[in-house]
């Protein structure tokens, strides 16, 4: 397994955004995180990412746990996110959005005064491997706008484009397809399983049952901060308790 | 002749200033630490070479870059308390900053000469030939020369990309695996470093340096410099320096006592920077503007 996932509770003033959340992410595979507004899904991916400190639980990525990590180590060690609200660098070209996924030596402030020479070689190769991500998500064209200048559905898919770029093994994707038009929401689909063949492990929120039925292997349901059911697309949507926690309980009258 | 050595001193003080409008662009422009404390790396590096010269006879030369190295520490001290705070709270931690150090100027009288300042510091020389008038101007623009494009060349580069992303949005930079506490860090250290070696160039230059001349006020001069040149613009730090030092001067022709005169270049100074903010709110040069959009 790739991520394992412990008792992880997490308290906001008295409120329990997570409490016994248990769950497994195995390597390549495609795991959905679904619930209900306000049931704790995005606080898991603050949880795994660091941004966020549990009260209790463990995380352990690749076997070792990571509570306690910066989120920056964290995300060297192989986890990367997209944001649930899109979080570019409005003010940065396209590709300077992608080329700062790339964590590498050039960014060292005594190689950029040391080794120009090395620098530009290195940066020259990364140009050229963040277009190719550019082409995937059909903004080589935009390659030079700013990030700002982009529509809605463009910067979701420059932040999807930038979190690829990272080619981290755990790719945590916030609702990768909300406010994104049908066609783009199929590419996104057809990106999402290639990576998988490519051997990465995806973990996402959404609320588009249609694509989580599509694409994961495992859907992981949350209410009120609680792990309520683990199973296969077509088991969990016979499950009775995540009927209740999205249509409501049966009222006697 | 007059004239000419008054043209020569316009110049190496717009030199000079161009150095620190640079310099603190690099911290408040890419960075985006809105560093009000600038004046104080500016008056360690002239203090310390100028104490370096008088008490132990330090040449000009390693006194500069040991007033550069000794403000670059002052950075990076300021960096540990400081930079866990946000945007208006850094503000106001480097003001409370600088207000300490001048006050240190102004109190440690035994090493600083207290209110009365340092006088008679050395000008700088190498190999007999002392630099003044001129010779200065050229020393000074060869320094403007080197810290345009070091900042330049850093700022260019993938490191200055990491500056710029953290500027935009620090959670997301930090998410994409850079430590943000230590790029910060090095961005004030390089921004004081420079400054520091300013601070030098105005000692030596002058020959005496009191606490006056490193107030808040001074600060507030180089942080209007790049707001009016355009943040985060190499072009417009240094066009802000220029405007900034040459435009209350045609002031002193005109027949008006010494301390309208002082009232006035102030007065010039509020209304340019409201005019500009807003109708330029990215200055002359930028494209990052002040206004919050939207």
């Amino acid at each position: 397994m790739l991520l394992k996932i412990k008792q992880l509770e997490k308290h906001f003033n008295g409120i329990k955004a997570v409490r016994d959340c248990d769950f497994i992410v195995d390597e390549n595979k495609i795991v959905a995180l679904i619930g209900p507004n306000g049931s704790g899904k995005t606080t898991v991916f603050n949880l795994i990412t660091g941004l966020v400190k549990p009260d209790k639980g463990d995380i352990h990525f690749k076997g070792e746990p990571i509570i306690g990590l910066q989120p920056y180590q964290i995300a060297r060690l192989g986890i990367s996110r997209t944001f649930q609200l899109i979080r570019l660098f409005p003010k940065l070209t396209a590709m300077e959005n992608l080329l700062l996924a790339k964590h590498r030596e050039g960014e060292n402030f005594l190689s950029t005064i040391l080794k120009p020479k090395h620098i530009k070689h290195e940066e020259k190769a990364n140009r050229e491997r963040c277009l190719e991500f550019l082409e995937l998500v059909d903004l080589e064209d935009k390659s030079n706008s700013h990030a700002e200048s982009l529509s809605y559905g463009q910067q979701k898919l420059l932040e999807i484009a930038r979190v690829l770029a990272t080619e981290s093994d755990l790719l945590l994707l916030d609702e990768p397809v909300s406010g994104i038009n049908p066609i783009m929401r199929e590419k996104i689909k057809d990106i999402l399983i290639k990576l998988k063949k490519e051997g990465k492990t995806i973990l996402f929120i959404e609320h588009d049952m249609r694509f989580v039925i599509d694409i994961a292997d495992k859907v992981v349901v949350m209410d009120h901060g609680e792990e309520i059911a683990i199973g296969t697309p077509k088991q969990i949507q016979k499950n009775p308790k995540v009927l209740q926690a999205y249509l409501g309980k049966k009222v006697k009258l | 002749m007059a004239l000419e050595a008054y043209v020569i001193h316009l110049l190496i003080l717009v030199g000079i200033y161009i150095i620190l409008a640079i310099s603190l662009n690099l911290a408040m422009g890419f960075t985006g630490l809105l560093n009000i404390g600038h004046v104080a790396f500016y008056g360690i590096g002239a203090y310390t070479s100028a104490l370096l010269a008088l008490n132990l006879g330090v040449p000009f030369w390693l006194g500069l870059l040991v007033g550069g190295l000794i403000a670059a520490l002052f950075g990076l001290l300021l960096a540990i308390p400081t930079l866990k705070l946000k945007g208006d709270y850094f503000a106001i931690a480097t003001l409370g900053f600088a207000v300490i150090i001048e006050n240190i100027f102004r109190n440690w009288i035994s090493l600083t000469g207290g209110p009365l300042g340092l006088p008679g510091i050395p000008k700088p020389s190498l190999f007999g030939f002392t630099f003044s008038g001129f010779s200065y101007l050229i020393l000074v623009a060869f320094f403007v020369f080197l810290t345009y494009i070091i900042i330049k060349h850093i700022t260019d580069a993938p490191f200055g990309r990491v500056l710029k992303a953290i500027r935009e949005d620090e959670l997301a930079t930090s998410s994409l695996g850079k430590n943000i506490v230590k790029y910060k860090t090095q961005s004030l250290g390089i921004s004081a470093f420079f400054a520091g070696i300013a601070g030098s160039l105005y000692a030596h230059y002058i020959t005496f340096i009191d606490p006056s001349s490193f107030t808040i006020l001074e600060s507030i001069l180089i942080i209007s410099m790049i707001i009016v040149g355009g943040l985060a613009s190499m072009k417009g730090a240094v066009a802000g320096a220029i405007i900034l030092v040459l435009l209350p001067e045609p002031l002193r022709f005109l027949p008006l006592p010494s301390f309208a005169i002082g009232a006035l270049r102030q007065m010039i100074y509020a209304a340019l920077l409201v005019i500009l903010l807003i109708k330029r709110p990215q200055g002359i040069f930028g494209e990052f503007s002040l206004k919050k959009e939207s």
